[in-house]
């Protein structure tokens, strides 16, 4: 395979993978945009390594690899700063998360339409949570209303999104 | 449980309560459906904050129309695209790897002692040490007591077949178990397939998903199936079904199936003067040493502290570079392990099986270190408890010490005549392969 076909292999393989990557990524570092960035640190690293990458395994199981050293190294930085993290819990969610591979293309188009699907308050509460990352109190502060209000109604939209999702990948 | 699940998982995203966090591993640990769950939540919860950044920088960079509408038709034409891109490159995987499986024979190497093959058309074929022989469909192998037997799966990985084992070779993909154990070390698939199925007399099947693990027919009527790494699904014929993960055991018998963790100890301490390598659990788990297979410590004992004592315990261990982690929700409470030692970490760090020991006899150092400090912390029955612990790493590390020096010169032959066979399989593979 000629470098440019590479490339584009290795741009599908990790798209086709992202949002688990991303999902624990966020897992081990409970920090958006550390995950973020140490997302990006394993892409470089699957790609440098990518000509070992034996293509009849799964290659979002190779790239939780790389990703839990890099938030290993990551969580190492932080000292003791954040809560231990067990080994048992993290091979479960790597096996989970492989278990669970499958429509991620269409994961982000599927949750787009189905945010349209939403009331207008719980989509507000949502996009001030995601767009300016604010806390929940802060939130509650700009909506003016009762910071339980703001953690019931992003549960539930969050519960409804995710069931809408699945619903959708469910279908395709 | 799942609603629990769901309002601790969502606490732990949105708060930053260190409390939630050890309901969270607690949650977890219990069922592999609420690690799905959980994961599932993160995806969501990653896939907002992408889209909701993305569509924060299409606003910044003031291009026309960023309603959710018309960005998913594009992003849908695309995906669209890569899907068929997708299913095109999936379908030629899946077709390379069927014309490999199908113009490559799986091959029968004999690594010891005599092993007896008979044919479909029922004529006996006898191999002799590093003689080999293309499998076919239907064939039953035997091996003789004190023999071993390798198979090379084509594309798939090794089946080693220990003495007095019978089995019925299908095809590449499944397999009976007549009598005998057999430790097979197979490749994942893609998208976590199934790789290959081992059946027992006792009609369960053992659906391999990946990739270390050992099958062994204990009588007519149970077996027991031990996963060193990856997961197997064990399914009964009355139709109850078990996941087993590494360090996880699956007996069958009679009433079901069973599962508990591998007490991976099998009191190594107290066996050393009458142990048989060529059968004992031990040789496997020294093998999984030496390739770094391993992924928890057999420590065991049974500590229920309080989350204040728990706290200034994982302190003083943290403190002391120990580290103590995990619990596992389906053991019976005479075999919880808890705590047992995070191995996955070392597991990054060390190259073999000596650092292993280093690591060990460090940590029981540091253990017995701060053993004062803990007694402080501890009532009564929880120091007797630790002190319980405490024997056991030291029992632990200086009797398996022990061992490993003694197993490195019996596997010494048995590795070497192993590596003769995967020469003799490659000379044949790729022969093979020239050929075809």
């Amino acid at each position: 395979m000629n470098e440019e076909g590479e490339k584009a292999g290795f741009a599908k393989l990790l798209d086709s993978c992202e949002s688990s990557l991303r999902a624990y990524l966020f897992v081990c570092t409970r920090d958006h945009h550390a995950a973020d960035d140490l997302f990006q640190e394993t892409s470089f690293s699957l790609w440098e390594r990518f000509s070992q990458f034996d293509h009849e395994r799964s290659f979002l199981h190779w790239a939780l690899g790389f990703a839990r050293n890099k938030a290993m190294k990551w969580r190492a930085s932080k000292g003791r700063s954040l809560l231990p993290m067990d080994a048992e819990v993290m091979d479960r969610l790597e096996a989970a998360a492989v278990e669970t591979e499958g429509g991620e293309d269409e994961r982000i188009d599927h949750l787009k339409i189905c945010l349209e699907s939403l009331s207008k308050k719980l989509a507000g509460m949502l996009r001030f949570r995601y767009t300016g990352g604010l806390s929940i109190l802060e939130v509650a502060q700009k909506l003016q209303m009762k910071e339980s209000a703001i953690k019931i109604g992003l549960l539930r939209a969050r519960l409804k999104l995710k069931e809408c999702v699945e619903r959708k990948l469910l279908r395709t | 449980m799942s609603q629990l699940l769901q309002l601790t998982a969502i606490d732990w995203i949105d708060e930053r309560l260190p409390e939630r966090s050890q309901d969270l591993q607690d949650l977890l640990l219990q069922s592999e459906a609420h690690c799905r769950e959980f994961i599932s939540l993160c995806r969501l919860e990653s896939d907002l904050h992408r889209l909701y950044n993305d569509m924060e920088v299409v606003t910044n960079e003031e291009r026309p129309g960023p309603s959710i509408g018309s960005f998913s038709s594009v992003r849908s034409l695309v995906a669209a695209a890569l899907l068929l891109l997708g299913l095109g490159i999936l379908f030629f995987v899946s077709s390379q790897l069927l014309s490999k499986d199908s113009a490559v024979h799986s091959l029968l190497c004999s690594s010891a002692g005599e092993l007896t093959v008979i044919r479909e058309d029922k004529s006996p074929v006898n191999l002799h040490p590093e003689e080999t022989l293309s499998l076919g469909g239907g064939e039953l192998i035997s091996v003789s007591e004190g023999g071993k037997g390798l198979i090379e799966l084509p594309h798939l990985g090794k089946i080693e077949l220990r003495e007095a084992t019978r089995m019925t070779y299908r095809n590449s993909k499944q397999m009976e178990l007549g009598s005998g154990s057999l430790f097979a070390k197979v490749q994942a698939l893609p998208g976590g397939s199934r790789v290959l199925e081992i059946m027992t007399p006792e009609g369960v099947t053992y659906s391999v998903v990946g990739t270390a693990f050992e099958v062994q027919v204990l009588s007519g009527s149970s077996s027991r199936l031990r996963v060193f790494e990856g997961r197997v699904l064990a399914m009964s014929p009355t139709g109850s079904s078990e996941y087993a993960g590494p360090g996880e055991e699956i007996l069958s018998n009679s009433s079901g199936l069973s599962k508990a963790g591998v007490v991976v100890k099998a009191e190594p301490h107290n066996t050393k003067a009458g142990i048989d390598p060529s059968s004992s659990l031990l040789e496997y788990f020294m093998e999984w040493f030496r390739e770094e297979l391993l992924r928890r410590s057999p420590v065991l004992a049974s500590l229920q502290l309080s989350k204040d004592q728990e706290e200034k315990v994982n302190s003083l261990l943290r403190n002391n570079n120990l580290a103590i982690a995990g619990r596992m929700a389906d053991y019976a409470e005479e075999f919880k392990l808890s705590p047992l030692l995070a191995l996955q970490q070392i597991r990054y760090e060390i190259g073999s099986a000596e650092d292993f020991f280093l690591i060990c006899e460090a940590s029981r150092l540091a253990l017995q270190d701060i053993s004062a400090e803990l007694s402080e912390v501890l009532d009564e029955r929880q120091a007797e408890l630790y002190a319980a612990l405490l024997k056991e790493i030291i029992l632990y590390t200086d009797s398996t010490r022990g061992m490993f020096g003694d197993l490195d010169k019996y596997t010494e032959e048995w590795v070497r005549q192993r590596n003769q066979c995967e020469l003799k399989i490659n000379g044949v593979l790729n022969k093979q392969e020239e050929e075809k």
